[in-house]
């Protein structure tokens, strides 16, 4: 919890004497940055009862109407009376300190409030109850406006320095919630780290901070970021935002009321379970994600040893049926409670969906493809498998990425990268082999990082219409190229250095060569280079390493909906499937390329940016 | 009543209406007895009105008006403050500075302390209530609640604290400064 000066603390706090309101004032001069934070501070306290007060007036005013009424029809207490009268009539000391604890004003006999309280619901809502009669009962209004008056007269003795006022009776709200058990409970686990972790605020325990622990009886919410727990027996979970989960005083377990979490159990720790909504999952040593979604289904999948997920039954009597889940399975439990029948294999999906560890979340790549992955690619290509299969890691199988020809993997940004050996032979890449649909209406994206290894012409990546039957133009809807080395032709010539992005429109005779952009940053060599070229409503952008570089309009009408192949390191002839295409025209890239993304949208110059940033800073500023 | 005085005045209203809280703020900072500060907000409320013909409309109202509280504040206290904690008239000039600048939003905190008070409940509910509805402090609250002053003071601390933290994901999250 961060620490406030012990002046300001006791300023806030009404316990000033004068030695000590002295300091105070030369404390505010000492720095600016002093004054600021008390008024800052000075200014919290006051709209807070403010704002108290106003949540008061408005839910209680048409109690204290009643209880006005009450007054009006002489149900107040003589005592009380009598003491109004004193005060009414100038003796501004009148002892409350006289007034008995039990002084009530009694409401029709069938219901009482403490003397106190009743003041302080007449004076919160005077003015609000002043304006009611006004509007609605102009003829109460001279005989109530002395009570209300005396009311907030009475607010006036209760103010003043409290700590030599007598007791006040607060009778607690009717809607408050149940307090938190005070007296200290079982520990069941302790925040041992946290990464860009934000937390919903918590009055009750402060907001938590790595070293913290969790008793018994405590829930946290995870607003933003990461959090890693450790439990009284050393099981260390992940809780990834936005993240419920409760501490109940229950051995060796965790309540996840919403959101995902992975666990890691030790020996020691085996049978530590996860309780959610409609399962239990407990563990038998292994490393595990739970995911609560939205709907209330539980999501369990298995990245090594084993768990048993069950279902949680309403009464104790009733059957429940659970599944063993081995390494590498998943399954889940309804939002109705019900076990999926048949375990599924886990997933990309759920590899990329479970934080399995902080050393994962901190370490490079990881918010990289978070970043990606929220903008929802159909086609996220990362090169980190076996060089004849990349899977995709934006979840639809089917476009997994599959080698052709000779292809390699070297050191990339984030684990492994293509490694490409043109321009001449041996030609290879990479395509998605099922085509893709693209709703060119709505734009689409194309991204990737890349390094040259030496001066050429090559592709980095294009999309593709390997059916179209437009046979004169080519089957590129869209290429990106670098264009370098000695032997170009007059017609490259003035676009030697330079990154090539074409957008092409098959319907229109007038877009035989589509339009073209060219970035001189692009074809650095030696260098990673990030890329997004962008096509929407009729514009074409590249972005080299977050920045706009080259941007034009294109008049032409596009495609509404094509089928498309997305295919990374070389043209569309060295892929075979289309003759076009002389053998002399692979164009095969010469270097690296990695995080290939393929969105089926525009993305916006502030998101490129930000991958770029995230993407920079594994090789540097 | 002429038109332009009528005009004058829906503009006046309504730039008050927004500044109000505000300068409220500004002068309870430096006169925390509610009614010592309520006075001297009316009291800068009539000023504000026999001044508003030289408020230049193409200048922010909150500055201009904090300029006449800071005044108001240094007389009131000169001529009928009664409390023994009076702060230099130097901070209350340092405090003017600050509201009339740019560097807090405080509407801003405002709207953003609403939203976080509602969150409120209970023990610390209670708590607050006391301290800021009744100027109620440590010892009298502990006595209430069954509490030593020492943890009244730690809760009423953490409560502030959790509180000054929600404000300022409020507004960071809107994109704010604070």
């Amino acid at each position: 919890m961060s620490e406030q000066h012990p002046l300001l603390e006791a300023y806030l706090n009404g316990e000033l004497d004068d030695q000590g309101f002295a300091d105070f004032n030369d404390w505010l001069r000492e720095d600016p940055a002093h004054l600021r934070e008390w008024a800052v501070t000075s200014f919290i306290a006051q709209e807070l009862g403010e704002a108290l007060s106003e949540q008061i007036a408005g839910a209680e005013q048409s109690l204290v109407i009643d209880r006005i009424g009450a007054v009006e029809r002489g149900q107040l207490d003589a005592e009380v009376l009598s003491l109004l009268q004193q005060i009414e009539a100038g003796s501004k000391d009148a002892p409350l300190r006289d007034l008995s604890p039990a002084t009530t004003i009694d409401l029709d006999g069938s219901d009482s409030i403490d003397f106190g309280t009743a003041v302080r619901e007449l004076s919160w809502a005077a003015g609000k109850v002043a304006r009611h009669l006004i509007a609605s009962k102009p003829a109460l209004l001279t005989g109530l406006a002395a009570m209300l008056m005396i009311a907030v007269t009475l607010v006036v003795v209760f103010q003043g320095d409290g700590d030599g006022t007598p007791g006040i009776v607060m009778t607690p709200e009717t809607n408050q919630t149940p307090e938190k058990p005070i007296a200290p409970s079982q520990v069941i686990a302790t925040l041992t780290a946290e990464h860009n972790a934000q937390w919903e605020p918590d009055f009750d325990y402060g907001t938590p901070e790595p070293g913290d622990v969790f008793r018994a009886g405590r829930t946290v919410t995870l607003l933003e970021g990461f959090a890693e727990l450790t439990t009284a027996k050393d099981a260390v979970v992940v809780l990834e935002a936005p993240c419920t989960i409760a501490f109940d005083d229950a051995d060796n377990a965790l309540r996840l009321i919403a959101g995902k979490l992975v666990a890691n159990v030790p020996q020691q720790a085996i049978g530590f379970s996860i309780h959610t909504p409609t399962a239990r999952v407990i563990d038998y040593g292994t490393t595990f994600g739970v995911d609560v979604k939205t709907d209330g289904t539980t999501h369990a999948a298995v990245f090594t040893g084993e768990v048993e997920l069950r279902e949680l039954s309403e009464s104790p009597e009733q059957p429940t049926r659970n599944v063993r889940l081995t390494e590498g399975w998943a399954s889940s439990v309804s939002k109705n409670g019900s076990l999926r029948r048949e375990p599924k294999p886990v997933t990309v999906q759920d590899e990329v969906r479970f934080a399995k560890s902080m050393d994962e979340v901190v370490g490079p790549g990881f918010a990289y493809r978070r970043a990606v992955l929220a903008n929802k690619p159909l086609v996220y290509w990362g090169f980190d498998e076996p060089a004849a299969k990349t899977q995709n890691l934006a979840g639809q199988d089917q476009w997994a990425g599959h080698a052709v020809g000779q292809t390699g993997r070297a050191d990339g940004l984030f684990g492994q990268a293509l490694k490409l050996a043109g321009p001449n032979m041996p030609a290879g890449g990479f395509t998605s082999r099922t085509p893709l649909p693209l709703k060119m209406a709505d734009g689409y994206t194309l991204e990737a990082w890349y390094r040259i290894d030496q001066a050429h012409v090559g592709r980095v990546m294009s999309l593709v219409n390997f059916n179209t039957e437009t046979t004169s133009k080519g089957s590129h809807y869209s290429l990106l190229e670098v264009i370098d080395g000695p032997e170009l032709s007059e017609s490259k010539r003035p676009y030697e250095s330079s990154l090539r992005f074409m957008h092409r429109n098959f319907e229109s005779d007038e877009s035989l060569w589509g339009e073209n952009l060219f970035a001189k940053s692009g074809a650095t060599i030696g260098e990673w280079i990030h890329l997004a070229a962008v096509h929407e409503h009729r514009r074409a952008k590249l972005y080299i390493n977050g920045e706009l570089v080259s941007e034009t309009s294109d008049d032409q009408p596009i495609a509404l909906d094509a089928t498309i192949q997305l295919i990374v390191g070389a043209s569309a002839a060295a892929f075979n499937l289309k003759p076009l295409e002389t053998q002399s025209n692979l164009r095969t890239f010469n270097g690296l390329i990695d995080e290939v993304a393929l969105y089926d949208h525009a993305l916006d110059t502030e998101t490129i940016q930000q991958h770029f940033d995230l993407g920079r800073t594994v090789f540097g500023p | 009543m002429t038109r332009s005085t009528r005009e004058q005045s829906e503009q006046l209203a309504a730039l008050w209406t927004q500044a109000q809280p505000v300068v409220s703020a500004y002068i309870r900072t430096l006169l925390p007895d509610f009614h010592q500060a309520e006075e001297v907000l009316q009291r800068v409320a009539v000023v504000l009105v026999g001044k508003f013909e030289t408020y230049d409309p193409a200048r922010p109202f909150v500055p201009w008006a904090i300029g006449f509280a800071r005044f108001e504040v240094l007389r009131y206290r000169r001529d009928f403050a009664t409390d023994r904690h009076q702060f230099d008239s130097d901070i209350v000039e340092q405090v003017a500075e600050l509201y009339q600048s740019d560097e807090i939003d405080f509407s801003e905190w405002r709207g953003a302390l609403r939203t976080c008070v509602g969150k409120l409940q209970g023990r610390n509910r209670q708590a607050l209530l006391m301290r800021y509805t009744q100027s109620v402090g440590p010892k009298a609250i502990g006595k209430e609640m069954d509490m030593s002053p020492n943890a009244v003071r730690q809760l009423l601390h953490r409560v502030r604290t959790t509180l000054r933290q929600c404000i300022e994901r409020a507004i960071n999250k809107t994109g704010g400064q604070s």
